[in-house]
């Protein structure tokens, strides 16, 4: 079943993210099963539940010391995070456009 | 008073102790300790809970992007080899540049866990390191930037800022206080420090004897519940400075609250039992202690002293006179000489401020590039010191008066000489949500579009003395609470708001906490209500009327009115 704001209607998509161990740099886990630094690459999950139980799963990756602190997060429709705290995780530092996890030279992305 | 020009020692670093055998000894053994546990927790041995405040004792954050080291520079003191040090972390370990903080720390946000003995290993080559910059113990302590050259001065507050630090750094009673705990220390009467918003301030005037003593403050602080310090004492002299401080924490360790997190700080525990009662307390385990045992004697204090190298300050007749052709020559060093610098009590020298607030810069951050610069130029004009201060700048502190047009020179080449010390775009900013994961909202877009709409000199001039701080959370390392204009984000929903504050002042004469103008707004209404603020003063101001002038005589509804009355 897909999640819907109570209040809007809106659909709401889940990533689940964490911070990778080595590093603590952002990562998100794809539908393969390894973490990678882009949001573009990760599994959407169209249900609380769903990412609830991917992030159950996600324990075995943070005893063996691959991540930290998973964890869910809320997608727009254009897969963007909700809310400006994890657009920053996902898209970098809006003071370093060039550290963006793709490497080029975007801003943030307006939703 | 000033002792600066007695028994020169040019073979030591100027204006800070000199590590011997046993520092670097102890740094030694505690890098491997932790190394030692990097790779306990990288091997499983340790989990994630346990680590975490093993990390937080060296300094290590985990912040929104990457792990953050937070380097201590005590008394905000560098020589030009710990500069160095620090650019080449900058350079090899992060991603070339570093942010300097309003505690005199330095932070790197891109590290990796690995790499942090390495890292440290390196800083402890230079003498630096990351304890006390963290967790709940007593933090690096800061120290006014002009210590050590302010004509008003009447001892080296770094003196005692060090004997402080070796004090505290292995002190088995507060390795886990309440909360963590901030101590600054001025060597004048005159507060550069922020001494009444600090846990402890401490402030040195004359007695009626002309003796040093110390004004202690106790109880100040900032975050979610500002309060401005009380004096718990206004005559203690430096001697027991150790006993007495000790006595004061014993207190707070003891009736603390260790329960609440919001309520942890000594300013809670001083405010609910009122300044007379924690005095007496204090006074009462005062007259327990053995006073013989912390007397700081004479010798001692000598021998701290005897660590540091100091400036040999040569007359230089003339210096003065050519300083003013330069400036007659070149009206653009002019405006820097008018407004980053500060007098030097021996005539023929000068202290120079470097801002690190060039408009479109993130406030207090600095490349790997600049850090080698200034070093280089401190080698060349400042006897290879330099000092950081808790507005986010950097200080050359002993220069020859006839040679800072070519240290000018030499800044400008590398966009370190914007002329804006203490107008409206020497902004103080912490890393907001762009790095850090307690915050709310961003501050450094924020500071940045404030300081774009006033980049004009002439304008910033004419605004005359302002500071603004922006905060992206009420922990306030910005300091917002008590700037002229204060900022601070806040979250809604997952969407940044901006509130405002007004009429906060940090030093004590005047000290004050600023009131909230109304409600929070987004960013850019934000940025357009400092820019209403501004022009509304500069119609309403009288003559000679700063900022902070005209709106105490106003007070904050005229001003409320004019941000919110079209909003």
């Amino acid at each position: 079943m897909i999640s819907t704001d109570q209040n809007t209607q809106k659909e709401t998509l889940f990533a689940l993210t964490a911070n990778r161990f080595a590093d603590g740099r952002v990562v998100w886990l794809t539908a393969q099963g390894y973490w990678s630094l882009l949001l573009e690459e990760a599994q959407i999950f169209s249900s609380k539940g769903d990412v609830e139980t991917a992030q159950q799963h996600a324990q075995k990756d943070v005893l063996s010391q691959h991540i930290l602190d998973p964890y869910a997060v809320e997608l727009n429709s254009n897969l963007i995070p909700q809310t400006t705290r994890e657009k920053v995780r996902a898209f970098g530092p809006s003071t370093h456009p060039e550290f963006n996890p793709r490497s080029v030279q975007e801003t943030m992305p307006n939703e | 008073m000033n002792n600066t020009l007695n028994n020169p020692n040019p073979s030591l670093a100027v204006g800070r102790y000199n590590y011997d055998a046993i520092d670097h000894q102890f740094l030694k053994e505690r890098i491997n300790q932790f190394r030692s546990q990097i790779e306990r927790r990288i091997s499983g041995e340790l989990s994630e809970d346990e680590f975490k405040p093993l990390r937080l004792m060296n300094g290590v954050y985990l912040q929104l992007h990457s792990y953050m080291l937070r380097v201590a520079i005590p008394y905000g003191i560098l020589s030009s080899t710990m500069l160095r040090g620090l650019a080449y972390v900058s350079q090899y370990y992060d991603r070339g540049y570093g942010h300097f903080t309003t505690r005199q720390n330095i932070q790197f946000h891109w590290i990796k866990l690995e790499e942090v003995p390495d890292i440290l290993t390196h800083l402890a080559s230079v003498e630096m390191h990351a304890l006390q910059t963290s967790g709940n113990c007593i933090r690096n302590i800061t120290s006014d930037e002009f210590a050590g050259l302010a004509a008003d001065e009447i001892l080296d507050p770094r003196i005692y800022a060090e004997i402080m630090r070796q004090w505290s750094t292995l002190h088995p009673e507060f390795t886990f206080l309440p909360r963590k705990f901030k101590i600054a220390i001025s060597g004048s009467s005159t507060d550069r420090v922020a001494a009444c918003f600090y846990d402890i301030g401490i402030l040195t005037r004359l007695n009626e004897e002309q003796k040093p003593v110390f004004e202690v403050w106790v109880g100040g602080g900032l975050g979610r519940i500002p309060y401005k310090g009380k004096v718990i004492r206004d005559d203690l002299p430096p001697e027991h400075l150790l006993a007495y401080i000790e006595a004061i924490i014993r207190v707070y360790n003891l009736h603390g609250l260790r329960n609440n997190l919001y309520k942890a700080r000594i300013k809670i525990l001083v405010e609910n039992l009122g300044i007379e009662a924690y005095r007496e307390q204090v006074e009462k385990e005062f007259a327990t202690m053995d006073l013989d045992q912390y007397r700081l004697s004479d010798e001692l204090v000598a021998q701290i002293e005897g660590s540091f190298g100091r400036p040999v300050l040569e007359n230089h007749p003339g210096a003065a006179e050519v300083l003013a052709k330069h400036r007659q020559q070149d009206k653009e060093f002019d405006r820097w000489v008018k407004n980053n610098t500060h007098p030097h009590f021996h005539e023929d020298y000068i202290a120079a401020v470097v801002a690190l607030k060039e408009v479109g810069q993130t406030p207090g951050d600095a490349s790997t590039e600049q850090m080698h610069a200034l070093a280089d130029l401190a080698d060349e004009y400042a006897f290879g010191e330099v000092r950081v201060t808790h507005l986010q700048n950097v200080v050359l502190g002993h220069v020859q008066k006839d040679k800072l047009y070519a240290l000018w020179q030499g800044l400008k080449k590398h966009r370190l000489a914007t002329a804006n010390l203490g107008l409206i775009t020497d902004i103080v900013c912490c890393p907001g949500m762009d790095y850090c994961s307690l915050a709310n909202a961003r501050s450094i877009p924020v500071a940045k579009q404030i300081a774009a709409l006033f980049e004009d000199a002439e304008l910033q001039e004419k605004i005359g003395p302002i500071n603004i701080g922006v905060d992206g959370c009420i922990n306030s390392c910005a300091h917002h609470h008590i700037m002229n204009i204060g900022v601070l984000g806040v979250d809604k929903k997952g969407e940044e708001f901006y509130q405002i504050k007004l009429g906060g002042s940090s030093y004590k004469e005047g000290a004050a906490i600023g009131s909230i103008l109304g409600a929070a707004v987004k960013a850019d209404e934000a940025v357009k209500a400092v820019e209403k603020l501004i022009y509304f003063y500069l119609e309403q101001r009288q003559e000679n009327e700063h900022f902070i002038d005209t709106y105490r005589r106003l007070g904050t509804a005229p001003f409320k009115e004019i941000v919110y009355a079209t909003a």
